[in-house]
């Protein structure tokens, strides 16, 4: 299999193979951080990075440990950048690490990051697999960006804390608080999977149609 | 400590703050595998057993060993040690003692490490600072809940297979608008009995 | 010696060598960055106490702070005992609230100095598991008492930083410390907008909840949504933390 370039690796991951819409990876957090951009943001941002590190290791050694201990070594990994993250996180944006709480160590297990450390690091040269780990979370940030624009202003009246409705939306209560608890999370998410899915299989059988024939030889 | 007493927290765990439909927490293995009643009951009852031990297994070496000697920050590959240990040791009995079962569970115990919901019960039972007996009811109650939760996808998922869903809205989308009904059924719960 | 590499005992030490590699640099990270961590959350204690007793501070201004916060009188439930080193430390007594209620001469306060809570702090930044403490101070000639208390909410602790005046019949202020609840739901317990309403309210017999449109001398919001987190909140500051400033005024010459 030839590595795929860099341009080939991006819109991959965010667009034809979205680890979210697609791949249906990395939903838990997806449902649990949307509820506020700025969480949603630095989660997403952490995701990115842990994944482009961890693969970038994993690539780097793959020739050098052997399949049986390989998995223990992609966990060991995964969990060494995600407590490094941590550790980042708690000085440096304290009130958001402690916000998003238990989510941050989660990164652990977050699917996204085991996919790409699976299935893309070992075959692929340490650069590209970065780029790749580095994009599939910001195909992910794509998605969740989204998901906490539409969760934050109708729950809260805010992005990112700056108030863009009304104080009277919140303190009348007539926020959809709903929007902060977890049934809307898989009903947006579910939507978005919908449109998205939908584009994509009118594409494919766009693709997929007998091409009208051409007078004088090929195109 | 906490001061929640055992019987309010298992019903907690289980219904009013369900690991799946209240936390969001193992929803990948969750979509994969609520196909079939067989394996999603299988699955389940691996996931609760995973949990217990791992629950078990954690509580003494955060309590005996990170805390006293500061090492909290460690906390993940202790977590992630222990369950990747008892995930395999499980595997290792059931091929033992049962082949069939391993046969039809296949792939998906390994992938139990993986499961957020393993995880992110024993990191709860850290952040809340529950003694040992609690933080045992809490993997079992959390189990349990995930169990209920896949199982009953599981069966909905077959009557939905016949309905006529849009192209758009096949697999992954209707399972997720289920499980938000689903979340939204849960909800109701929390108002019979305080948490904590 | 041929190394088996497939067996369970190279995977196994593969583990634990590998583990102990990857905790040396994380080590250096831990104590390179815990510092900064904790400088933070101990600005916050500062301001947020300051706050509670309705003294203006700023974490824009962190040595004013400061200096306003050492000059506080500080007391907790406990006793000074020699570890097996021969170090002083505080031993936290637990505090039984019932018992205090009925006969507040059972409350048994100690003297303390800045150091045990900084170290108190520090110790439970994760967990919130603060033990009790007090401040008295003097603003414009009238005492006013504040102390920290913790009680049970729906995920977690929840630390309030609660002030009254020097009768015990107005609050002066209330700040969150710590809570480990929903994001957006509960967590809004920390925003400013929840926590200056208790300012100058007066409880009487205690907290209640607003009922529609009313607002009550001693009513607050609760948070729609986050029942829960509200009633924590609202019990903690009405069976911990009047209980035990009451006492703290009886003991310490308020005018109750």
């Amino acid at each position: 299999m030839s590595t795929p370039t860099f341009k080939q690796v991006t819109r991959e991951n965010l667009n034809m193979n979205n680890p979210v819409l697609v791949q249906v990876l990395g939903i838990c957090s997806t449902l649990a951080v949307t509820n506020k951009v700025i969480n949603t943001l630095i989660m997403t941002v952490g995701v990115s990075l842990v994944t482009a590190f961890a693969s970038y290791t994993l690539s780097w050694i793959r020739h050098l440990i052997a399949r049986r201990v390989r998995m223990i070594f992609q966990v060991l990994a995964i969990t060494f950048y995600v407590v490094l993250l941590q550790l980042i996180l708690n000085a440096f944006a304290p009130e958001v690490a402690r916000s998003l709480g238990p989510y941050v160590g989660l990164i652990i297990t977050n699917c996204i990051v085991m996919g790409r450390t699976e299935t893309f690091a070992p075959a692929n040269p340490p650069l590209i697999s970065w780029w790749d780990g580095f994009t599939s979370g910001l195909g992910y940030m794509l998605v969740l960006g989204t998901m906490s624009l539409i969760r934050e202003p109708l729950a809260f009246g805010t992005i990112a804390d700056i108030p863009i409705f009304p104080p009277e939306y919140v303190s009348s209560g007539n926020n959809w608080t709903i929007a902060i608890m977890a049934p809307s999370a898989f009903f947006l998410v579910a939507i978005i999977i919908w449109v998205f899915k939908t584009r994509a299989l009118r594409v494919e059988a766009a693709a997929k149609a007998p091409k009208p024939a051409t007078v004088g030889g090929t195109k | 400590m906490s001061y929640v007493d055992p019987i309010t927290l298992l019903f907690a765990s289980i219904f009013t703050s369900n690991i799946l439909l209240a936390n969001f927490l193992g929803t990948c293995s969750f979509i994969a595998i609520s196909k079939d009643i067989g394996s999603a009951n299988g699955l389940g009852i691996a996931v609760i057993v995973v949990l217990v031990l791992s629950s078990a297994i954690s509580w003494p070496i955060l309590h005996l060993v990170l805390i006293p000697f500061n090492m909290i920050y460690l906390d993940l590959f202790v977590y992630i040690i222990v369950v990747a240990a008892v995930v395999q040791a499980l595997e290792m009995i059931i091929e033992r003692v049962s082949p069939a079962l391993y046969m039809s569970l296949g792939i998906y115990l390994p992938l139990i490490v993986a499961n957020c919901a393993i995880l992110g019960v024993v990191l709860f039972m850290e952040i809340r600072n529950y003694d040992f007996f609690q933080a045992v009811i809490f993997g079992l109650g959390s189990g349990i809940g995930w169990w209920l939760a896949i199982v009953a996808a599981a069966a909905m998922r077959k009557k939905i297979d016949k309905a006529p869903v849009p192209a758009g809205l096949q697999g992954p989308g209707i399972t997720l608008i289920t499980m938000g009904f689903m979340a939204m059924a849960f909800v109701g719960f929390s108002g019979i009995l305080r948490v904590q | 010696m041929k190394i088996n590499k497939d067996g369970h005992v190279f995977t196994i030490a593969f583990t634990f060598v590998c583990t102990i590699i990857l905790v040396f640099p994380l080590t250096l990270a831990y104590v390179g960055t815990k510092p900064i961590a904790d400088d933070y959350w101990r600005l916050q204690h500062y301001v947020k106490t300051l706050h509670s007793l309705g003294i203006a501070a700023d974490a824009a201004h962190p040595a004013e702070a400061k200096a306003a916060y050492e000059k506080l009188q500080k007391f907790t439930v406990g006793t000074v005992v020699k570890d097996t080193a021969g170090k002083e430390y505080v031993e936290y007594a637990p505090v039984d609230f019932g018992a205090i209620e009925k006969e507040p001469s059972k409350l048994v306060l100690m003297e303390i100095k800045d150091d045990v809570i900084n170290k108190a702090l520090q110790d439970n930044s994760y967990t919130g598991n603060l033990p009790v403490f007090f401040y008295i101070t003097d603003v414009d000639g009238q005492k006013r008492f504040a102390g920290d208390f913790t009680g049970p909410g729906l995920w977690g602790n929840v630390s309030l930083a609660v002030g009254v005046d020097a009768a015990g019949t107005q609050l002066t202020g209330m700040q969150v410390l710590f809570n480990v609840e929903t994001p957006g739901l509960g967590g809004r317990i920390g925003e400013a907008w929840f926590t200056d309403q208790f300012k100058g309210k007066k409880p009487g017999t205690g907290l209640v909840f607003n009922q529609a449109g009313a607002n009550a001398d001693n009513g607050f919001d609760a948070i729609s949504g986050a029942t829960i987190t509200s009633t924590a909140v609202k019990d903690t500051i009405n069976q911990r933390a009047l209980v035990l400033l009451k006492a703290l005024i009886i003991q310490k010459g308020g005018t109750l």
